[in-house]
């Protein structure tokens, strides 16, 4: 215990980009990933937007050399591209020059391809092509392909806390790594739009039929997005044994459970405060330490205010410039945690501010207004990243310079 | 110094009578089908008419198995609460995926999607005796408890005194057409307690809620201390001998300290030789007991034979239908290693001590 | 109108699967949330399900359901004028 743990690299995959460099362009330019499904055939594909990645399964396959009658989910081949780009950027192509965990996350690990399917998966008479796909449901499957490609073998596991995944995926790295169970660990991410989630999230009434609005008083909900994100950890002493090059920090998290509803959180945001303040503490730092915080701010009645006054009751005239990303990305369900981790090491890296789109009027019940223009030039030191989940499920990371 | 870890609470819910009797299998059932259910308790008495009225029977399940756990610790809140399961909520997921195709993606119930969250399990506890703590849900096959179970023994080792963790799987009649697709279960029915005979492909679907309270204080009521756990992905056979080698060695131990050796066998003729075969000629002068016959296979069965492990240490019996072959065990039973896998892909190694 | 109230407290029971309650039980001018019922807001999502699939009452805005589904009274009546009009 107690070694550092540092980020050596970091992909990602987004409605707003195929790569951490296109991403970066698209939140400097203020280029949303909203549109129209074109790959998605749902009766809501006129109605609800979305956030999707303009690129066809067949075409994401071909950017990996692989074919998706092999039974490559969406899932899966997000992930993929996400952790290539991630391992590259760490420099790292011999799974065996270290142990390596592979810690990812998903909500609905194959249910875009399940549903396409399904009833003929349930009938005798399945067609040949989707052979491959039979047993690419569940959660683990799009992980285990990931491991395959790279050929991880040292630690291979898959979390899913609902919103809050791949913060969570990002927890479990560093503590394998300060607990000597492994040297470095890959962690994030991946989810793709399906029409099970957007039924889903739909049919709990939270879907916005314009862009989302985080913080906004007139916001009603969220947009969906898919994506992939995943960073690489590795401990003090691989990073001074190889002298790597360290991209940022990651000193302080927290998961907590809210205890409160199933899917609601609590008004006053308890599970958030705690969350918050005991990444805080981890760090060491004081409040007035945080430059940034990447709020979770999906843009639901519910979320922003609870997540809203947690930030309120623990900055108080402290609070650090915030921004919600969602607006760029939609809510990537697993993803976003690792997404928005890789955003944070960007907004250090660049000296920036990402802004919160769609933002007007403050929210009746918090006194609050988040960053809504680019803030370019400014020192970020710490970033604050919230990820928060059905269940219960609120966890915190912080992010800092290194 | 490495902090100790004991088991010191359990509530299992499985196709056996394990909730809320004395006896250690002293009934065993033996089914005949190659889809077992477990057996349902009681749960009127164990969860109050607002909160059962939307629970379906999965998270019924694994509520009550988690209050007798932390009943039987004699604990009201633990300072975590790790879930693992394969599937998850695999009922609630088909459930809205049927409607939603077949009512063409309109008037759909809310419930069933909220509930088909993987994580709906751990947070159902949280919610229920109010834990602000970590909760984690890990969802990865053949390694979704055993991960659970790590990191349960992680937090022991930073400071947290009482883990609650579980291992969760229900059976689905979908999943069950989808799985056999690929020669998951048997195509013919056969007696569980002779699976080992049957030389066919395939194995039974089972399912169960095994929840376990893990302490880092040892009380009279402890039942065993786990000493460790090991994962292996996707091994080959020298891969596997070489981890479990090297398992035992960090451990300070030997072949022949171990006092029981628990197989996962599930009487697949796909699955079950060449890993068991080598395994089972290293530990061939150790008596072999077996769970599979009476728990059936899932993600997470080895929730339940950490169970049976540490009810043998508490009991210093084992009783004649876990035996597979050979001498009784010698007493004091001081060492027992659990050896799993998932379709030879997650492979798992567990020691357990009295 | 006591027909379709009836008729209602029954749906009501099965939808939300409010076991070993029977429509007798239920009072025409009891709260249904908070007190009283003791619902919840993911019942109410499922109240507005109900109206759609039985009687094909669409409700686009969630909040709107707070007012209409305040008792038996007033589900009834908000069903009524739907169809009347």
């Amino acid at each position: 215990m107690g070694n550092r743990v540092y980020i050596t690299g970091m992909g990602v995959v987004s409605s707003i980009g195929i790569n951490v460099e296109e991403n970066l362009q698209s939140l400097k330019s203020s280029k949303t990933g909203l549109c129209f499904t074109q790959f998605l055939d749902t009766i809501h594909k006129n109605k609800l937007p979305v956030c999707e990645i303009a690129y066809s399964d067949d075409a994401l396959a071909e950017k990996l050399g692989l074919s998706v009658s092999d039974g490559y989910t969406r899932t899966s081949l997000l992930g993929l591209l996400a952790v290539k780009e991630a391992l590259a950027s760490a420099g790292i192509s011999d799974m065996k020059s270290a142990t390596t965990a592979l810690i990812s996350s998903t909500t609905v690990g194959g249910m875009r391809n399940t549903e396409m399917i399904y009833p003929e998966l349930l009938s005798p008479n399945l067609r040949k092509e989707y052979t491959n796909f039979i047993n690419s449901h569940d959660l683990g499957e799009s992980t285990e392909r990931i491991a395959d490609y790279f050929g991880v073998k040292d630690f291979v596991t898959t979390i899913s806390t609902a919103c809050s995944s791949s913060a969570n995926a990002i927890i479990l790295g560093a503590r394998l790594i300060k607990h000597g169970i492994v040297d470095r660990a890959i962690c994030g991410g991946t989810d793709t739009l399906s029409k099970f989630t957007i039924n889903g999230f739909n049919s709990l009434m939270i879907l916005d039929k314009e862009h989302s609005r985080p913080f906004d008083d007139s916001r009603v909900g969220l947009n969906l997005g898919e994506g992939a994100g995943y960073i690489i950890l590795e401990s003090e002493a691989l990073v001074k044994k190889e002298n790597k090059k360290i991209l940022a920090e990651l000193t302080g998290y927290s998961n907590t459970n809210d205890a409160f509803h199933q899917t609601a959180s609590s008004p006053e945001g308890h599970g958030a405060f705690l969350a918050m303040s005991e990444a805080l503490a981890m760090t060491g730092l004081s409040k007035s330490d945080i430059s940034y915080i990447n709020v979770h701010g999906t843009a639901t009645p519910n979320n922003d205010v609870s997540e809203g006054r947690a930030m309120q009751r623990l900055f108080a005239e402290e609070l650090p410039k915030f921004s919600s990303t969602k607006p760029f990305t939609g809510h990537t369900l697993a993803a976003c945690g690792g997404i928005e981790a890789v955003y944070a090491v960007l907004a250090i890296q660049h000296s920036l501010i990402f802004p919160s789109l769609n933002f007007k009027n403050k929210m009746n019940e918090v006194d609050i207004a988040p960053q809504t223009t680019l803030l370019e030039n400014y020192e970020v030191n710490h970033v604050l990243s919230n990820s928060f989940g059905f269940g219960g499920n609120n966890t915190t990371i912080i992010i800092s310079k290194a | 110094m490495k902090q100790r870890l004991y088991i010191n609470g359990l509530g299992v819910i499985s196709p056996q009578k394990t909730f809320d009797v004395e006896g250690f299998l002293t009934e065993p059932i033996e089914y005949h089908e190659n889809y077992i259910l477990a057996l349902d308790a009681e749960y009127n008495q164990y969860i109050n008419p607002v909160q059962i009225r939307r629970m379906s029977r999965i998270l019924k399940m694994t509520f009550t198995a988690s209050k007798k756990a932390l009943q039987d610790a004699g604990i009201e809140k633990p300072d975590a609460i790790i879930a693992g399961s394969g599937y998850g909520c695999i009922n609630d997921t088909e459930k809205f995926l049927l409607n939603m195709l077949d009512n063409t993606e309109t008037m759909l119930n809310p419930t069933a999607f909220m509930q088909s969250t993987h994580n709906s399990v751990a947070g159902m506890v949280a919610l229920n005796v109010k834990c602000n703590a970590y909760n984690f849900t890990y969802t990865h096959r053949g390694f979704s408890f055993e991960t659970s179970l790590l990191d349960a023994m992680m937090w022991i080792q930073e400071g947290k005194e009482n883990v609650l963790i579980g291992g969760f799987e229900e059976n689905s009649v979908n999943n069950h057409i989808v799985t056999n697709k690929i020669d998951f279960w048997k195509k013919e029915k056969v007696a569980a307690f002779d699976l080992l005979k049957t030389n066919t492909i395939g194995t039974i679907s089972g399912e169960g809620a095994n929840f376990i309270v893990l302490s880092a204080s040892k009380n009279e009521h402890s039942y065993c201390e786990v000493k460790d756990v090991k994962m292996c992905y996707k091994p080959n056979e020298n891969e596997l001998l070489e981890a479990l080698s090297q398992f035992l060695q960090k451990n300070n131990l030997e072949i022949k300290d171990i006092d029981v050796y628990l197989t996962g066998l599930n009487g697949d003729s796909s699955m079950d030789g060449i890993y068991y075969r080598s395994m089972n000629e290293l530990m061939k002068d150790v008596p072999v007991a077996w769970f599979k016959h009476l728990s059936g296979d899932y993600y997470t069965s080895g929730s339940f034979g950490l169970w049976v492990a540490a009810q043998i240490c508490k009991r210093q019996e084992v009783p004649p239908i876990l035996m597979l072959d050979g001498a009784s065990p010698k007493k004091p039973i001081k060492n027992i290693l659990l050896y799993n896998h998932y379709r030879n892909i997650n492979h798992s190694f567990y020691l357990i001590q009295s | 109108m006591e027909d379709l109230k009836l008729k209602l407290k029954e749906q009501i029971i099965e939808a939300l699967n409010l076991e070993g309650m029977t429509p007798a039980e239920i009072d025409d001018a009891a709260p249904m949330f908070g007190e009283g019922l003791g619902l919840d807001s993911i019942d109410a999502l499922e109240l507005i399900v109900l109206l759609e699939k039985k009687y094909n009452i669409r409700i686009e805005d969630p909040k709107d359901g707070r007012a209409i589904f305040e008792s038996i009274n007033t589900m009834a009546a908000y069903i009524q004028s739907k169809q009347i009009a």
